[in-house]
């Protein structure tokens, strides 16, 4: 056990913003070792994603799409107002665990909002991993 | 402020990267805060507010809600919540995410052993219903006078 440290600075300096990197833009990328590995989620690993722009318009989907879109457009926003009242910028990515699943929604480096509910199968392991969860 | 709160709260402390957590009710109402100084109760409740339209949000979408995790740049929130009440904890970016599960969920537990409890309870947790005024001497509550009786047999008041 370690022993208690001093909590560090309550408000964080200027760092870069964080974005989690995209995983919904594969197809044109060529395979890379991580993928060929099975460590990137594919879409077919997802029971439900979808992909919004800054205006809320749905780009890409699967499942239950304007579900999804409404829920990642809305958790983006309420994330970004709770990051900007503890002054610790906008928010990055969140997960919302239920019973037997979770959803994850996260900004993209373009500030696309990408929201997936992962299959139960999949080990979310990984995904927590890549989106600093 | 309720002192089993405050443990519980300091219980989460334990883990290396909690900096802060709060508790409050689905009303709003700030029960127990851990949090930095520079950290004003407006805030936090402001922060509540919106967690709690998160989770509302959620709560729409899908079932048996446990837990949410806000990360930011350098920062994590996490939030689970127990009947009417919610905790949250405000994280460093290297904290162990399953000891901290572990922690929330025991204090969780504790928590609702508190709001369950008849006295601290009552004086946390918002009346569901009004509180009835004393009833005047010659008046009688409603089930007196009525009979009682199980399948067709008259019972003994």
């Amino acid at each position: 056990m370690s022993s208690k440290l001093s909590p560090p600075p309550w408000r964080p300096g200027r760092a870069p913003i964080a974005y989690a990197a995209p995983f919904a833009t594969q197809s044109a990328r060529s395979e890379s070792t991580a993928e060929r590995s099975g460590v990137v989620p594919r879409s077919s690993d997802f029971e439900h994603f979808v992909r919004v722009d800054r205006n809320g318009r749905v780009l890409t989907g699967q499942g239950q799409v304007e579900a999804l879109a409404g829920l990642s457009a809305y958790a983006c926003r309420m994330s970004d107002l709770i990051g900007e009242l503890l002054q610790f910028g906008p928010g990055v990515a969140l997960e919302a665990s239920f019973t037997g699943s979770s959803v994850f929604v996260y900004r993209d480096a373009g500030g696309e909002i990408v929201g997936v509910q992962p299959h139960r199968r999949m080990s979310l392991r990984h995904l927590r991993a890549r989106l600093n969860l | 402020m309720n002192h089993s709160l405050i443990s519980i709260l300091a219980s989460l402390r334990d883990i290396e990267g909690v900096l802060g957590s709060f508790i409050w009710l689905s009303d709003g109402q700030l029960l127990a805060t851990d949090m930095p100084e520079d950290c004003q109760p407006k805030t936090i409740e402001a922060v509540a507010a919106r967690v709690q339209r998160l989770y509302e949000a959620f709560s729409s979408v899908g079932h048996g809600f446990e837990s949410t995790t806000v990360a930011f740049a350098q920062y994590r929130l996490h939030v689970c919540a127990v009947d009417q009440a919610f905790v949250a904890a405000v994280l460093g970016s290297h904290v162990n995410m399953s000891a901290l599960k572990m922690a929330a969920t025991l204090a969780l537990r504790e928590l609702a052993v508190v709001l369950s409890h008849p006295r601290t309870g009552r004086a946390v947790l918002p009346a569901t219903q009004p509180a009835r005024a004393p009833r005047e001497s010659g008046e009688q509550p409603l089930s007196a006078g009525v009979s009682r009786s199980y399948r067709g047999q008259r019972l003994p008041s």
